[in-house]
């Protein structure tokens, strides 16, 4: 393997991560999800290198809508 | 199902809209769509990625920085196979990692500008309902208040100031006061207040034979305008005695 290819898959890997910790920390935080359960939200977004992330973003877009998310957690307050 | 809730999908649809654009080129060849085939989506793709530039933008503006940085590297992952396996021009990842960071700088500059302007507005608002509150408060007192610009029209009076001598907001204080066409000469203290931020006090009668003891002193208007805030007390009786 030559080093641009080692430097290529190392770049990847960060994106990856960073990625991935944004989608976690939304995860973790959030009320509801697609398909209603997160483990298998968390394991996608783990094993599949970034495109798992995109596929969790595509699902809950609402992390790219702060007001949304502020409506939403509102509305779970007075829900409770 | 009202506009709000269509809207956090409007940034996922444009994401989708611009990747199909940006490999149009290699779909066209896998579904064998010959009709759509043209050298537009065969050759560098610098252009093609400009377009990425509307959700990075979009997710500034909506979502702010954070918004505008997440866009903007799943972007930059969007761009990856293009780079490592798909392009066949000199340097692709070095201009795909030119354009990302900056997209990525002018998504953070939009959610930047966005939030100090939504911050703006709220100080703005904010600053409104204390003037109102403060306004309120001076309307409901037993003395005249007036307040006047330094171009000596009455911005303010309160209840009692216009029970005094009518409502005279928007007019000049010497011709509404007093009936003159220019600055009283001798009894003004408007320069006085507002340029050396003194605090005058008075005695001032009127042509209907009424006696004020006026207190002035320098008032910053929510426009950011140094005027004159005046409290007018009515001694015509104290002064008989």
């Amino acid at each position: 393997m030559t080093l641009e290819w080692i430097l290529r898959i190392v770049l990847f890997g960060i994106v990856h991560w960073i990625l991935a910790g944004v989608m976690l920390h939304d995860l973790a935080y959030r009320k509801r999800v697609f398909g209603g359960r997160k483990p298998p939200w968390a394991i996608v977004i783990l094993i599949i290198p970034c495109f798992g992330s995109i596929l969790y973003l595509l699902f809950h877009p609402q992390i790219l809508n702060p007001d949304y998310s502020r409506n939403e957690r509102n509305r779970d307050k007075r829900e409770k | 199902m009202n506009k709000v809730t269509f809207r956090p999908f409007i940034m996922p649809l444009l994401l989708v809209f611009c990747t199909l654009f940006y490999y149009f080129g290699e779909l066209v060849d896998w579904a064998a769509w010959d009709a759509l085939r043209s050298n537009f989506f065969y050759g560098v793709h610098d252009i093609h990625r400009l377009l990425f530039l509307a959700p990075i933008v979009y997710a500034g503006y909506t979502a702010r920085v954070k918004g505008a940085l997440i866009v903007t590297i799943v972007a930059f992952v969007i761009f990856l196979p293009r780079a490592f396996f798909i392009s066949l021009y000199p340097d692709p990842l070095l201009r795909m990692m030119l354009f990302v960071i900056f997209a990525g700088v002018i998504g953070a500059l939009v959610g930047t500008i966005r939030n100090q302007t939504i911050r703006s507005q709220q100080l703005e608002a904010m600053l409104t309902i204390k003037r109102d509150k403060l306004l309120k408060i001076v309307d409901g007192m037993a003395d005249g208040i007036v307040i006047t610009g330094p171009d000596y029209r009455i911005r303010f009076m309160n209840t009692k100031m216009v029970e005094f001598f009518g409502e005279g907001t928007g007019l000049t204080c010497y011709k509404h006061l007093r009936n003159l066409d220019a600055p009283c000469q001798q009894e003004c203290h408007i320069p006085d207040v507002i340029n050396n931020e003194e605090i005058n006090r008075w005695e001032c009668s009127f042509p209907d034979g009424k006696i004020y003891e006026i207190v002035a002193a320098p008032y910053v208007d929510a426009d950011g305008t140094v005027c004159q805030i005046s409290i007018f007390r009515d001694i015509t009786q104290r002064k008989k005695i």
